[in-house]
Protein backbone atom coordinates (compact mmCIF):
# COMPACT_ATOMS: atom_id res chain seq x y z
CA UNK A 1 0.00 0.00 0.00
CA UNK A 2 1.36 3.33 -1.00
CA UNK A 3 0.60 6.58 0.78
CA UNK A 4 1.84 10.01 -0.09
CA UNK A 5 4.20 11.56 2.41
CA UNK A 6 2.18 14.70 3.14
CA UNK A 7 -1.09 12.80 3.54
CA UNK A 8 0.33 10.25 5.91
CA UNK A 9 1.59 12.94 8.29
CA UNK A 10 -1.71 14.83 8.21
CA UNK A 11 -3.94 11.83 8.67
CA UNK A 12 -1.88 9.44 10.76
CA UNK A 13 0.07 11.91 12.91
CA UNK A 14 -1.45 15.37 13.31
CA UNK A 15 -5.14 14.52 13.38
CA UNK A 16 -4.64 11.50 15.58
CA UNK A 17 -2.80 13.45 18.26
CA UNK A 18 -5.61 16.04 18.25
CA UNK A 19 -8.09 13.25 18.78
CA UNK A 20 -6.12 11.57 21.51
CA UNK A 21 -5.73 14.90 23.30
CA UNK A 22 -9.49 15.20 23.70
CA UNK A 23 -9.60 11.89 25.56
CA UNK A 24 -6.60 12.59 27.71
CA UNK A 25 -8.02 15.94 28.74
CA UNK A 26 -10.98 14.27 30.35
CA UNK A 27 -9.40 11.13 31.65
CA UNK A 28 -5.88 11.54 32.83
CA UNK A 29 -5.50 15.06 34.16
CA UNK A 30 -4.77 13.67 37.58
CA UNK A 31 -2.11 11.20 36.53
CA UNK A 32 1.21 12.67 35.50
CA UNK A 33 2.57 11.86 32.03
CA UNK A 34 5.50 9.49 31.72
CA UNK A 35 8.76 11.38 32.18
CA UNK A 36 11.85 9.88 30.57
CA UNK A 37 14.68 10.16 33.13
CA UNK A 38 17.35 10.78 30.51
CA UNK A 39 15.43 13.67 28.96
CA UNK A 40 14.80 15.23 32.33
CA UNK A 41 18.48 14.82 33.18
CA UNK A 42 19.44 16.61 29.93
CA UNK A 43 17.10 19.51 30.80
CA UNK A 44 18.39 19.71 34.39
CA UNK A 45 22.03 19.64 33.20
CA UNK A 46 21.65 22.93 31.30
CA UNK A 47 23.21 25.81 33.19
CA UNK A 48 20.93 28.30 34.96
CA UNK A 49 19.46 30.85 32.59
CA UNK A 50 19.49 28.62 29.49
CA UNK A 51 16.91 28.80 26.75
CA UNK A 52 15.65 25.37 25.71
CA UNK A 53 13.39 24.54 22.75
CA UNK A 54 11.17 21.48 23.03
CA UNK A 55 10.33 20.75 19.40
CA UNK A 56 7.18 18.63 19.15
CA UNK A 57 6.62 19.08 22.87
CA UNK A 58 3.21 17.36 23.00
CA UNK A 59 2.03 17.40 26.60
CA UNK A 60 4.93 19.70 27.60
CA UNK A 61 6.35 17.19 30.04
CA UNK A 62 9.77 18.77 30.44
CA UNK A 63 9.74 22.05 32.34
CA UNK A 64 12.40 23.86 34.32
CA UNK A 65 12.54 26.49 37.03
CA UNK A 66 16.08 27.57 36.13
CA UNK A 67 15.86 27.55 32.32
CA UNK A 68 13.35 29.08 29.94
CA UNK A 69 11.65 26.27 28.01
CA UNK A 70 9.68 27.05 24.84
CA UNK A 71 7.54 24.17 23.60
CA UNK A 72 6.45 23.95 19.96
CA UNK A 73 3.82 21.65 18.58
CA UNK A 74 1.49 21.57 15.57
CA UNK A 75 -1.50 20.32 17.51
CA UNK A 76 -3.69 23.05 19.10
CA UNK A 77 -5.74 20.59 21.16
CA UNK A 78 -2.62 19.11 22.75
CA UNK A 79 -1.12 22.52 23.55
CA UNK A 80 -4.36 23.93 24.96
CA UNK A 81 -4.52 20.97 27.34
CA UNK A 82 -0.86 21.23 28.31
CA UNK A 83 -0.47 24.82 29.53
CA UNK A 84 1.37 25.03 32.83
CA UNK A 85 3.98 27.02 34.71
CA UNK A 86 7.65 27.07 33.72
CA UNK A 87 7.06 26.52 29.99
CA UNK A 88 5.83 28.78 27.19
CA UNK A 89 3.97 27.16 24.31
CA UNK A 90 3.54 28.05 20.63
CA UNK A 91 1.98 26.44 17.59
CA UNK A 92 4.71 25.87 15.04
CA UNK A 93 6.05 23.29 12.63
CA UNK A 94 9.34 21.48 13.27
CA UNK A 95 10.36 22.18 9.67
CA UNK A 96 9.91 25.94 10.10
CA UNK A 97 10.78 26.79 13.69
CA UNK A 98 9.96 30.47 14.38
CA UNK A 99 13.16 31.25 16.26
CA UNK A 100 16.23 33.45 15.58
CA UNK A 101 19.42 31.87 14.22
CA UNK A 102 21.96 30.55 16.75
CA UNK A 103 20.00 31.84 19.72
CA UNK A 104 19.15 28.90 22.00
CA UNK A 105 21.26 26.77 24.31
CA UNK A 106 19.60 23.39 23.89
CA UNK A 107 16.98 21.59 21.81
CA UNK A 108 14.82 18.62 22.75
CA UNK A 109 13.82 16.53 19.75
CA UNK A 110 12.09 13.65 21.50
CA UNK A 111 9.92 11.23 19.55
CA UNK A 112 9.40 13.68 16.70
CA UNK A 113 11.32 12.82 13.55
CA UNK A 114 10.05 9.22 13.52
CA UNK A 115 6.66 10.78 12.60
CA UNK A 116 8.08 12.40 9.44
CA UNK A 117 7.62 10.34 6.34
CA UNK A 118 10.72 10.91 4.16
CA UNK A 119 14.46 11.05 4.83
CA UNK A 120 14.52 14.53 3.32
CA UNK A 121 11.89 15.82 5.76
CA UNK A 122 13.56 14.17 8.75
CA UNK A 123 16.81 15.86 7.75
CA UNK A 124 15.04 19.21 7.34
CA UNK A 125 13.88 19.06 10.96
CA UNK A 126 17.40 18.38 12.24
CA UNK A 127 18.77 21.21 10.07
CA UNK A 128 16.16 23.59 11.37
CA UNK A 129 16.89 22.68 15.00
CA UNK A 130 20.59 23.08 14.33
CA UNK A 131 20.01 26.55 12.85
CA UNK A 132 18.40 27.68 16.12
CA UNK A 133 21.21 26.30 18.32
CA UNK A 134 24.12 28.49 19.39
CA UNK A 135 27.64 27.16 18.77
CA UNK A 136 28.33 24.59 21.47
CA UNK A 137 24.62 24.09 22.13
CA UNK A 138 23.33 20.54 22.30
CA UNK A 139 20.35 18.66 20.93
CA UNK A 140 18.85 15.50 22.39
CA UNK A 141 17.18 13.26 19.78
CA UNK A 142 15.03 10.22 20.49
CA UNK A 143 13.49 7.97 17.83
CA UNK A 144 11.77 4.60 17.92
CA UNK A 145 14.07 1.77 16.82
CA UNK A 146 13.47 -0.85 14.14
CA UNK A 147 15.37 -3.26 16.35
CA UNK A 148 12.98 -4.18 19.16
CA UNK A 149 13.68 -6.51 22.04
CA UNK A 150 10.08 -7.78 21.94
CA UNK A 151 9.39 -8.42 18.28
CA UNK A 152 10.13 -7.52 14.70
CA UNK A 153 8.57 -4.81 12.56
CA UNK A 154 7.61 -5.91 9.06
CA UNK A 155 8.85 -2.65 7.59
CA UNK A 156 10.49 0.63 8.62
CA UNK A 157 7.39 2.60 7.58
CA UNK A 158 4.42 1.42 9.58
CA UNK A 159 1.01 2.27 10.94
CA UNK A 160 1.06 1.38 14.62
CA UNK A 161 -2.17 0.61 16.43
CA UNK A 162 -2.97 2.62 19.53
CA UNK A 163 -5.33 0.34 21.33
CA UNK A 164 -7.64 2.28 23.57
CA UNK A 165 -8.25 -0.87 25.57
CA UNK A 166 -4.60 -0.69 26.62
CA UNK A 167 -4.79 2.99 27.55
CA UNK A 168 -5.05 3.99 31.15
CA UNK A 169 -8.35 5.69 31.83
CA UNK A 170 -8.71 7.64 35.05
CA UNK A 171 -5.12 6.65 35.81
CA UNK A 172 -5.94 2.92 35.90
CA UNK A 173 -5.18 0.25 33.35
CA UNK A 174 -8.17 -1.93 32.56
CA UNK A 175 -8.14 -5.56 33.54
CA UNK A 176 -8.48 -7.37 30.25
CA UNK A 177 -7.10 -10.81 29.54
CA UNK A 178 -4.63 -11.00 26.68
CA UNK A 179 -2.76 -13.81 25.08
CA UNK A 180 -0.84 -15.44 27.85
CA UNK A 181 2.56 -15.36 26.21
CA UNK A 182 2.72 -11.94 24.61
CA UNK A 183 3.63 -8.55 26.01
CA UNK A 184 1.98 -5.28 25.07
CA UNK A 185 4.99 -4.42 22.86
CA UNK A 186 4.80 -7.74 21.06
CA UNK A 187 1.12 -7.25 20.29
CA UNK A 188 1.65 -3.70 19.05
CA UNK A 189 4.54 -4.71 16.82
CA UNK A 190 2.68 -7.75 15.48
CA UNK A 191 -0.40 -5.66 14.68
CA UNK A 192 1.56 -2.88 12.91
CA UNK A 193 0.82 -2.43 9.23
CA UNK A 194 3.71 -1.96 6.78
CA UNK A 195 3.19 0.83 4.25
CA UNK A 196 5.11 2.41 1.38
CA UNK A 197 5.62 6.16 1.37
CA UNK A 198 5.50 7.86 -2.01
CA UNK A 199 6.93 11.32 -2.38
CA UNK A 200 4.32 13.58 -3.97
CA UNK A 201 7.03 15.52 -5.80
CA UNK A 202 8.25 12.46 -7.66
CA UNK A 203 5.21 10.20 -7.97
CA UNK A 204 2.04 10.69 -9.92
CA UNK A 205 -0.74 11.86 -7.64
CA UNK A 206 -3.42 10.85 -10.12
CA UNK A 207 -2.14 7.30 -10.26
CA UNK A 208 -1.99 6.89 -6.50
CA UNK A 209 -5.50 8.34 -6.26
CA UNK A 210 -6.82 5.73 -8.67
CA UNK A 211 -4.90 3.03 -6.89
CA UNK A 212 -6.41 4.01 -3.57
CA UNK A 213 -9.90 3.95 -5.05
CA UNK A 214 -9.39 0.47 -6.47
CA UNK A 215 -8.00 -0.79 -3.22
CA UNK A 216 -10.93 0.61 -1.29
CA UNK A 217 -13.14 -2.08 -2.77
CA UNK A 218 -11.42 -4.70 -0.71
CA UNK A 219 -12.34 -5.23 2.88
CA UNK A 220 -9.64 -4.67 5.40
CA UNK A 221 -9.40 -7.37 8.04
CA UNK A 222 -9.75 -5.21 11.12
CA UNK A 223 -7.21 -5.85 13.78
CA UNK A 224 -8.63 -6.30 17.17
CA UNK A 225 -7.24 -7.52 20.39
CA UNK A 226 -8.42 -10.98 19.41
CA UNK A 227 -6.50 -11.20 16.14
CA UNK A 228 -2.94 -10.51 17.15
CA UNK A 229 -1.79 -14.08 17.64
CA UNK A 230 2.00 -14.37 17.32
CA UNK A 231 1.81 -17.06 14.62
CA UNK A 232 0.16 -14.58 12.24
CA UNK A 233 3.27 -12.41 12.42
CA UNK A 234 4.78 -13.63 9.18
CA UNK A 235 6.32 -10.80 7.21
CA UNK A 236 5.77 -12.20 3.74
CA UNK A 237 2.18 -13.17 4.38
CA UNK A 238 1.52 -9.83 5.96
CA UNK A 239 2.90 -7.89 3.02
CA UNK A 240 0.88 -9.91 0.55
CA UNK A 241 -2.22 -9.55 2.60
CA UNK A 242 -1.81 -5.81 2.90
CA UNK A 243 -0.89 -5.19 -0.69
CA UNK A 244 -4.49 -5.81 -1.68
CA UNK A 245 -6.24 -4.67 1.45
CA UNK A 246 -7.63 -1.34 2.44
CA UNK A 247 -5.71 0.59 5.06
CA UNK A 248 -7.61 1.36 8.22
CA UNK A 249 -8.52 4.97 8.71
CA UNK A 250 -6.59 6.69 11.48
CA UNK A 251 -9.81 7.06 13.47
CA UNK A 252 -12.49 4.45 12.95
CA UNK A 253 -15.42 5.68 10.86
CA UNK A 254 -18.84 4.60 12.00
CA UNK A 255 -21.98 4.18 9.93
CA UNK A 256 -23.49 7.42 8.68
CA UNK A 257 -27.06 7.08 9.91
CA UNK A 258 -27.68 7.67 13.55
CA UNK A 259 -30.57 5.25 13.83
CA UNK A 260 -28.60 2.29 12.57
CA UNK A 261 -25.83 3.10 15.01
CA UNK A 262 -28.21 3.33 17.91
CA UNK A 263 -29.90 0.05 17.06
CA UNK A 264 -26.48 -1.54 16.68
CA UNK A 265 -25.34 -0.17 20.01
CA UNK A 266 -28.62 -1.16 21.63
CA UNK A 267 -28.08 -4.75 20.64
CA UNK A 268 -24.63 -4.63 22.05
CA UNK A 269 -25.32 -2.51 25.10
CA UNK A 270 -28.99 -1.74 25.76
CA UNK A 271 -28.21 0.83 28.42
CA UNK A 272 -25.80 2.88 26.31
CA UNK A 273 -28.18 2.68 23.34
CA UNK A 274 -30.98 4.12 25.43
CA UNK A 275 -28.82 6.96 26.68
CA UNK A 276 -27.65 7.84 23.18
CA UNK A 277 -31.20 7.75 21.83
CA UNK A 278 -32.40 10.10 24.54
CA UNK A 279 -29.56 12.48 23.70
CA UNK A 280 -30.44 12.46 20.03
CA UNK A 281 -33.88 14.05 20.09
CA UNK A 282 -33.20 17.41 21.77
CA UNK A 283 -29.90 17.75 19.92
CA UNK A 284 -31.64 17.39 16.57
CA UNK A 285 -34.28 19.91 17.46
CA UNK A 286 -31.68 22.42 18.47
CA UNK A 287 -29.04 22.13 15.82
CA UNK A 288 -30.50 20.34 12.85
CA UNK A 289 -29.68 16.98 11.44
CA UNK A 290 -26.21 17.57 10.07
CA UNK A 291 -24.73 18.85 13.28
CA UNK A 292 -26.55 16.17 15.23
CA UNK A 293 -24.98 13.54 13.01
CA UNK A 294 -21.56 14.98 13.72
CA UNK A 295 -22.19 15.09 17.42
CA UNK A 296 -23.49 11.54 17.32
CA UNK A 297 -20.46 10.32 15.43
CA UNK A 298 -18.13 12.04 17.89
CA UNK A 299 -19.97 10.79 20.92
CA UNK A 300 -20.13 7.26 19.65
CA UNK A 301 -16.42 7.23 18.84
CA UNK A 302 -15.88 8.52 22.32
CA UNK A 303 -18.19 5.98 23.88
CA UNK A 304 -16.48 3.20 21.97
CA UNK A 305 -13.07 4.47 22.98
CA UNK A 306 -14.16 4.62 26.57
CA UNK A 307 -15.21 1.04 26.21
CA UNK A 308 -11.75 0.40 24.84
CA UNK A 309 -12.91 -1.23 21.65
CA UNK A 310 -11.42 1.35 19.30
CA UNK A 311 -8.06 1.16 17.61
CA UNK A 312 -6.30 4.31 16.44
CA UNK A 313 -3.38 4.20 14.05
CA UNK A 314 -0.28 6.37 14.07
CA UNK A 315 2.44 6.57 11.44
CA UNK A 316 6.05 5.85 12.39
CA UNK A 317 9.31 5.52 10.54
CA UNK A 318 11.37 3.26 12.80
CA UNK A 319 15.15 3.80 12.66
CA UNK A 320 17.72 1.06 12.05
CA UNK A 321 21.02 1.04 13.91
CA UNK A 322 23.29 3.92 12.75
CA UNK A 323 20.52 5.50 10.69
CA UNK A 324 20.03 8.37 13.15
CA UNK A 325 23.80 8.89 13.46
CA UNK A 326 24.14 9.00 9.68
CA UNK A 327 21.31 11.51 9.46
CA UNK A 328 22.99 13.74 12.06
CA UNK A 329 26.35 13.33 10.31
CA UNK A 330 24.79 14.49 7.03
CA UNK A 331 24.45 17.95 8.60
CA UNK A 332 27.94 19.54 8.58
CA UNK A 333 27.48 21.76 11.65
CA UNK A 334 26.34 18.90 13.92
CA UNK A 335 28.59 16.40 15.64
CA UNK A 336 27.42 13.27 17.46
CA UNK A 337 28.47 13.32 21.13
CA UNK A 338 26.85 10.07 22.25
CA UNK A 339 24.60 7.29 20.98
CA UNK A 340 22.61 4.92 23.16
CA UNK A 341 19.89 2.31 22.74
CA UNK A 342 17.23 2.60 25.39
CA UNK A 343 14.03 0.57 25.77
CA UNK A 344 13.61 0.19 22.02
CA UNK A 345 14.66 3.76 21.16
CA UNK A 346 17.79 5.19 19.58
CA UNK A 347 19.04 8.24 21.44
CA UNK A 348 21.66 10.66 20.12
CA UNK A 349 23.10 13.79 21.71
CA UNK A 350 24.52 16.11 19.04
CA UNK A 351 26.45 19.35 19.43
CA UNK A 352 26.67 22.34 17.12
CA UNK A 353 30.28 22.99 16.13
CA UNK A 354 31.91 26.23 14.93
CA UNK A 355 32.35 26.86 11.23
CA UNK A 356 36.16 26.87 11.29
CA UNK A 357 36.09 23.31 12.62
CA UNK A 358 33.67 22.25 9.88
CA UNK A 359 36.08 23.51 7.22
CA UNK A 360 39.13 21.88 8.80
CA UNK B 1 3.28 34.04 25.78
CA UNK B 2 5.96 35.70 27.84
CA UNK B 3 8.05 38.62 26.59
CA UNK B 4 11.10 36.39 26.99
CA UNK B 5 9.68 34.04 24.36
CA UNK B 6 8.84 37.00 22.12
CA UNK B 7 12.51 37.98 22.31
CA UNK B 8 13.50 34.74 20.54
CA UNK B 9 10.66 34.45 18.03
CA UNK B 10 11.28 35.32 14.38
CA UNK B 11 9.30 34.97 11.16
CA UNK B 12 12.40 34.18 9.10
CA UNK B 13 10.81 30.87 8.02
CA UNK B 14 8.41 32.78 5.77
CA UNK B 15 9.13 32.79 2.06
CA UNK B 16 11.60 35.55 1.05
CA UNK B 17 12.01 36.80 4.64
CA UNK B 18 15.65 37.15 5.72
CA UNK B 19 15.35 38.98 9.05
CA UNK B 20 11.82 38.65 10.35
CA UNK B 21 12.85 40.13 13.69
CA UNK B 22 11.57 41.42 16.02
CA UNK B 23 7.90 40.64 15.50
CA UNK B 24 5.62 43.57 16.24
CA UNK B 25 3.51 42.84 19.29
CA UNK B 26 0.04 44.04 20.09
CA UNK B 27 -2.06 42.80 22.99
CA UNK B 28 -5.73 42.91 23.90
CA UNK B 29 -5.45 40.90 27.08
CA UNK B 30 -2.50 40.64 29.44
CA UNK B 31 -2.15 38.78 32.72
CA UNK B 32 0.54 39.25 35.33
CA UNK B 33 1.68 36.20 37.24
CA UNK B 34 3.84 35.87 40.30
CA UNK B 35 7.07 34.17 39.35
CA UNK B 36 9.78 33.81 41.97
CA UNK B 37 12.75 36.12 41.40
CA UNK B 38 15.91 34.14 40.65
CA UNK B 39 18.87 36.49 40.43
CA UNK B 40 21.24 34.05 38.74
CA UNK B 41 18.60 33.10 36.17
CA UNK B 42 17.94 36.73 35.18
CA UNK B 43 21.65 37.63 35.15
CA UNK B 44 22.42 34.76 32.80
CA UNK B 45 19.49 35.33 30.49
CA UNK B 46 19.88 39.09 29.90
CA UNK B 47 23.02 38.73 27.72
CA UNK B 48 21.07 36.30 25.51
CA UNK B 49 18.26 38.79 24.97
CA UNK B 50 18.01 41.56 22.40
CA UNK B 51 17.41 44.62 24.56
CA UNK B 52 16.01 46.88 21.84
CA UNK B 53 13.51 44.17 20.84
CA UNK B 54 12.45 43.85 24.49
CA UNK B 55 12.18 47.62 24.80
CA UNK B 56 9.93 47.93 21.71
CA UNK B 57 7.76 45.03 22.87
CA UNK B 58 7.33 46.73 26.27
CA UNK B 59 6.45 50.02 24.57
CA UNK B 60 3.78 48.33 22.48
CA UNK B 61 2.00 47.14 25.62
CA UNK B 62 2.68 50.31 27.69
CA UNK B 63 5.05 48.61 30.10
CA UNK B 64 8.25 50.47 29.22
CA UNK B 65 7.93 53.26 31.81
CA UNK B 66 10.67 51.94 34.11
CA UNK B 67 12.91 50.58 31.37
CA UNK B 68 15.89 52.68 30.15
CA UNK B 69 16.38 53.33 26.41
CA UNK B 70 19.44 51.11 26.35
CA UNK B 71 20.82 48.56 28.77
CA UNK B 72 23.18 50.45 31.13
CA UNK B 73 26.70 49.11 31.50
CA UNK B 74 26.32 48.41 35.22
CA UNK B 75 22.99 46.57 34.79
CA UNK B 76 24.29 43.50 36.59
CA UNK B 77 24.65 45.47 39.85
CA UNK B 78 21.36 47.33 39.52
CA UNK B 79 18.96 45.26 41.58
CA UNK B 80 16.00 47.48 40.85
CA UNK B 81 16.54 47.08 37.13
CA UNK B 82 17.03 43.31 37.48
CA UNK B 83 13.70 43.05 39.29
CA UNK B 84 12.00 45.14 36.62
CA UNK B 85 13.53 42.97 33.87
CA UNK B 86 12.35 39.90 35.76
CA UNK B 87 8.82 41.30 35.90
CA UNK B 88 8.82 42.16 32.21
CA UNK B 89 10.37 38.93 30.93
CA UNK B 90 8.78 36.35 33.24
CA UNK B 91 5.66 37.73 34.88
CA UNK B 92 3.80 39.37 32.01
CA UNK B 93 1.79 36.89 29.98
CA UNK B 94 0.20 37.92 26.67
CA UNK B 95 -3.12 36.06 26.58
CA UNK B 96 -4.84 37.59 23.53
CA UNK B 97 -3.07 39.59 20.88
CA UNK B 98 -1.07 39.50 17.67
CA UNK B 99 2.44 39.16 16.36
CA UNK B 100 3.23 40.79 13.04
CA UNK B 101 6.10 40.01 10.66
CA UNK B 102 8.09 43.27 10.21
CA UNK B 103 8.93 42.38 6.58
CA UNK B 104 5.66 41.01 5.16
CA UNK B 105 3.12 42.41 7.67
CA UNK B 106 1.71 38.93 8.03
CA UNK B 107 -0.25 38.52 11.27
CA UNK B 108 0.11 35.64 13.71
CA UNK B 109 -2.67 35.56 16.31
CA UNK B 110 -2.11 34.88 20.01
CA UNK B 111 -5.06 33.08 21.58
CA UNK B 112 -5.39 31.78 25.13
CA UNK B 113 -1.73 32.53 25.65
CA UNK B 114 -0.54 30.50 22.65
CA UNK B 115 0.81 32.24 19.51
CA UNK B 116 0.00 30.46 16.27
CA UNK B 117 3.01 30.48 13.94
CA UNK B 118 1.82 27.72 11.62
CA UNK B 119 1.76 28.55 7.91
CA UNK B 120 0.81 26.66 4.76
CA UNK B 121 3.67 24.89 2.95
CA UNK B 122 3.59 27.25 -0.03
CA UNK B 123 4.23 30.26 2.25
CA UNK B 124 7.47 28.84 3.65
Amino acid sequence: MSLNSAEVETEYVHSIYSRLATYQQKDTKSSSPRIWPRVKQFVDQQSTGSVILDVGCGEAKYTSTKSHVIGFDTCPEVLAASQKDHIDLALADAISIPVKDESVDAVLNVSVIHHLSTTQRRKMVLQECSRCLRIGGQMLIYVWAFEQPNGKFASQDILVPWNMHETAIGGRLPKIKFHMNTTKEQRIIAASIPICISDPTTSNRWFSGVLNKMVEQFQFPYFSKKSTAPESNNNINKNEKNSNSKLPSAVPQFLPTTNSIISGIKRWSPMLGKRLASLLVPVEEQYGEELANNIMRESITEAMATLREVTFYRYYHVFKENELNNLVDSIPELRVISTTFEHGNWCVIAEKIPENIIRA
Amino acid sequence: MKLLTHNFVSSRFLKDVKGGYPLKLSAQKIETKDVEFNEEFIKNIIPKCDFSALRSACESINEAANLPQTLPENWIENEELLKELHRLLFCIDIIEGELQCPDTARIFPIKQGIPNLLVEDEQK
